[in-house]
């Protein structure tokens, strides 16, 4: 979110989308069996398990959640949303600026230094 | 770099705001990609050609409009064609969302020997924003899809504060435990500069 403070101009906003195990994310290195559940099991479990486990999600919900995000014109920014939507705190790291500041100037600065083209325009 | 716009969304791309999605072809950005497509035009960037054209034939059947950008995460040169590519589209653009992601069971590498999760899901979603970011206009949105699960310091929302979408800090809590007078009734909305410090502290 060092972007949010870069570029006021612009809104930039973090969403973490939950636990959301019928994604298929990751299925591509698994077993046919574990596919199977993927597919066929869990989506039949996850509406089901909701209602107690909170961080639990579905592509759906999320979708909605995201959408409402990113059309959304109330100009907020450096805002960590949480899965249904609402603020939540990021991580210490993710709070503390001269990590994060860190991690944005080793990113342009790998990407300068390997890729030729890559001029970090900001 | 290939690309797919059919004459029709180029007839409207002017009266429709537009919206990038990488990562569309399934999952969660699959399902987001169809409900941005109620809002304006989508802009799908992925790497296959036949999924990011199954999605955008889904959503022209319902006379919705979206555009193909062929582009590969891990591959920055990709990520720089794919938005120069975006960026002569000249669309109203009113939002990125940073969606893409893999998760990898037995770790590969990309071709210039980074790590293919690392350069996909970090590396591509920055050189693409920080290609992005001066074309985009005033007061756009620009959402990151990003992972908590594994913060070993997340609690549920309502341990970390919340309350029905509000934040009480532990002050407020302790008091309105206590019983004192500035209790219950001391409830306010998270402000916005408490809001911002969620992860720009500054």
């Amino acid at each position: 979110m060092v972007l949010a403070r870069e570029t006021p101009r612009l809104h930039f906003n973090a969403i973490e989308p939950g636990l959301n195990p019928t994604t298929g994310l990751g299925g591509g290195d698994v077993g046919a069996f574990v596919r199977f559940l993927q597919t066929h099991i869990i989506p039949l479990l996850v509406p089901l398990l909701m209602r107690f486990i909170k961080i639990l999600s579905t592509p759906k919900l999320s979708a909605r959640v995201i959408t409402k995000i990113l059309i959304d014109a109330s100009g907020q920014t450096g805002v960590y949303y949480y899965e249904r939507g609402h603020p939540m705190l990021g991580s210490t790291l993710v709070r503390d600026p001269e990590f994060t500041d860190r991690v944005v100037a080793e990113t342009r600065a790998l990407l300068s230094s390997t890729v030729p083209t890559y001029r970090g325009e900001r | 770099m290939e690309k797919n716009i059919s004459s029709t969304v180029l007839e409207n791309r002017a009266d429709r705001k537009a919206y990038i999605i990488t990562g569309p072809t399934s999952g969660i950005g699959r399902r987001t990609a169809l409900e941005l497509a109620k809002h304006g035009t989508v802009v799908l960037v992925g790497r296959h050609r036949e999924k990011l054209a199954e999605v955008q034939k889904t959503m022209e059947q319902k006379g919705q409009y979206a555009i193909s950008v062929v582009c590969d995460l891990s591959d920055p040169a990709s990520v720089r064609r794919a938005a120069a590519e975006i960026i002569a589209l000249h669309l109203p653009i009113a939002g990125l969302l940073n969606n893409a992601g893999i998760m990898q069971m037995r770790p590969t590498k990309n071709t210039l020997g980074w790590d293919m999760t690392f350069a996909t899901n970090h590396l591509g979603s920055f050189a693409l924003t920080e290609a992005l970011v001066p074309h985009l206009p005033d007061g756009a949105n620009v959402v990151f899809v990003v992972s908590a699960v594994e913060d070993p310091e997340r609690k549920p929302a309502k341990l970390a504060g919340f309350r029905g979408g509000r934040y009480i800090s532990a002050q407020r809590r302790a008091r309105a435990a206590s019983g004192s007078p500035a209790g219950p009734r001391s409830r306010a909305s998270m402000p916005t500069q408490r809001r911002s410090s969620a992860i720009s502290p500054r």
